[in-house]
């Protein structure tokens, strides 16, 4: 007879009861999906980006359907801390008293407004991690320049490590030539995870009206076409660095989670997948359920890292 | 609410051309629900190369199932006609704000472009002293549009309607862009132009509209010098229909923006900064 898998997971000092966290921007602050969704079983929520001061996001249109993903150039349209504070905090600390961990994702355009940010959300409770979003290609004047540079990765990650003593996860882009030397400057920096990977930097026209099919021109493409390229990163990050790593990428079913397991991950989030059907985050935990009872996987945990470990015996 | 909704029928809106369907749905909870305005997502299944639910208004209600009209113009309405009765799709809604019916909103004067008539025949069907005049540049995709008047609430023959037509209430009026189209030829909104029209326009405490741009524009235009309230049904491009992706964002008049899926997708016309929408 085989045992009940067991889902928990470590995320350096944080313990999840199962790796399925939703992303950033696709579960909102989860009081929206409340009437569809048993947010009870998640076992993580990470908030929309939230800045210091509300933004209203980029110019429409800013999604399209790509093939097997999608693109968006929201602009990390947010209400603002002040307003975060009053209106969707109270439910995020009903749902972290059941056993849900939140993580709030942070979005500035300098370091000051990180260190404020990270102060004023270190000083309420409920909030059991912080996620730096160094990495969102929507806005031409600020995420992008952070996330492809390891200094500056470095010097904002050690600013936030400085105030706050929330366990502090570091988001990264993509969109660079070496995952690895910026992975390094966030571990350096303080971080305790890293997120990845965030959305690649994608543009689409429309053939008949001669337009392009973003407002913004560019934005992030994301969903089942991006998980190759996030599998193979989070690869290389595992293979060379010691830090916990939260997975995601077009992840869409059970089975992808315990790939990014092996190629070096400890928990995943969801993300496109969350737009794609309201209730995809349960549906994925029960595959993922079924599959660790099919395959006698009795502890997840026990896979993270199995192909990065090999490929780095076999020195590949 | 989501659910796995059941394919009752499929039947094109008209003969001998297949391009745009009514479909009939089984959702009871859904339908139980839903009001004149608002809107579904609609997913064929989980590993399409085209991973987006669809929105779609709901296009009328009776007891528990739910009718859609959908023109067929990318890969997921082409493959719908394919699909059998009896053949399950993955729904949720009913989504978004409808109309506001209030009491002393009525009667409406319904005003329909295309498949932008999918909304007005949900709010036809629900108030029975409601004029409705409906538009089209392809006339022949909607030629058996009497079939499913007949099935929402009764029998009502679309009277064709141009410049010089007086309408009068409870009628269905229609009109055609086609030159080749001997009465009603032209603009949807050229009867409302006939100032012999104006004692009927003005019997009515709301405009509803719902269709291209440029036609709902004329449409608000026409009902704010009337000093009648004007309704316009939206439509944008997005991805989860609840509120969370922050995809679907129309330009408001107070600055900043609108969300169709969460204010919408039924909006007063002024809501919306018509000058930064790109029309």
């Amino acid at each position: 007879m085989s045992v009940k898998p067991d889902l928990t997971c470590r995320i350096g000092n944080l313990v999840a009861r199962n790796p399925i966290f939703a992303a950033s921007g696709t579960y909102g602050f989860g009081e929206e999906l409340a009437d569809y969704a048993n947010i009870g079983k998640l076992g993580g929520l990470v908030t929309k980006g939230l800045s210091l001061s509300p933004r209203p996001g980029n110019r429409p249109p800013r999604i399209c359907e790509t093939m097997s993903g999608m693109l968006n150039s929201i602009g990390l349209a947010n209400p603002g801390l002040d307003i975060f504070i009053r209106d969707k905090l109270p439910y995020l600390q009903k749902i972290a008293d059941a056993g849900c961990l939140v993580i709030v994702n942070m979005y500035a355009e300098n370091r000051q407004e990180f260190v404020d940010l990270s102060k004023a959300l270190s000083a309420v409770s409920g909030i059991s991690a912080l996620e730096l979003n160094l990495s969102c290609p929507n806005v031409s004047d600020g995420g992008m320049a952070f996330g492809v540079d390891p200094g500056a990765v470095f010097r904002i990650t050690q600013a936030v490590r400085e105030n706050t003593n929330l366990p502090l996860w570091v988001k990264l882009t993509p969109n660079v030539t070496n995952i690895v030397e910026i992975a390094q400057a966030a571990l350096q920096g303080g971080a305790d995870a890293i997120s990845m990977i965030n959305t690649l930097l994608a543009t689409a026209i429309d053939a008949r009206a001669r337009k392009f099919r973003l407002g913004n021109i560019m934005g992030g493409l994301s969903g089942p076409a991006i998980k190759p390229v996030a599998l193979r990163m989070v690869l290389q990050v595992s293979k060379e660095l010691d830090i916990p790593i939260v997975g995601m990428g077009g992840i869409t079913g059970g089975s992808d989670i315990i790939e990014f397991f092996l190629a070096g991950a400890c928990a995943v989030q969801i993300g496109s997948a969350n737009l794609m059907d309201p209730l995809a985050m349960e549906r994925i935990n029960a595959e993922l359920f079924d599959f660790c009872l099919e395959e006698n996987v009795s502890k997840l945990q026990d896979l993270s890292g199995q192909l990065a470990a090999e490929c780095r015996l076999q020195k590949i | 609410m989501r659910v796995i909704a059941e394919i009752m029928e499929q039947q094109p809106l008209s003969h001998p051309a297949r391009d745009v369907w009514w479909m009939c749905l089984k959702a009871p909870s859904v339908a139980a629900q839903a009001q004149p305005g608002q809107f579904i997502m609609l997913k064929l299944g989980h590993t399409t190369p085209h991973p987006l639910g669809r929105p779609f208004s709901i296009a009328g209600v009776n007891d528990e199932y739910i009718f859609l009209l959908y023109k067929q113009k990318g890969a997921i309405t082409d493959l719908m006609p394919h699909l059998n009765e009896g053949a399950k799709v993955i729904l949720w809604g009913p989504l978004g704000h409808g109309f506001d019916l209030r009491d002393d909103k009525t009667p409406l004067l319904l005003i329909a472009g295309g498949a932008g008539i999918a909304p007005m025949l949900f709010t036809w069907q629900r108030f029975s002293n409601a004029a409705l005049l409906a538009g089209f540049a392809d006339w022949h995709n909607f030629n058996r549009l009497s079939v499913i008047l007949r099935e929402l609430r009764r029998f009502s023959p679309p009277i064709p309607a141009g410049p010089d037509t007086l309408l009068t209430p409870e009628s269905v009026y229609i009109t055609n862009l086609s030159p080749y189209w001997s009465a009603g030829s032209g603009l949807v909104t050229d009867p409302l132009l006939n100032p012999q029209n104006s004692g009927f326009i003005k019997n009515h405490n709301s405009v509803l509209t719902c269709g291209p741009w440029p036609m709902m524009k004329r449409v608000a235009a026409i009902s704010r010098e009337y000093g009648i309230s004007c309704q316009i049904a939206a439509e944008s491009p997005m991805a989860c229909g609840l509120g969370v992706c922050m995809g679907c964002a129309l330009p408001a008049a107070q600055g900043d923006y609108l969300y169709l899926c969460k204010h919408g997708p039924a909006l007063q016309a002024e809501a919306l900064d018509w000058n930064r929408l790109c029309l």
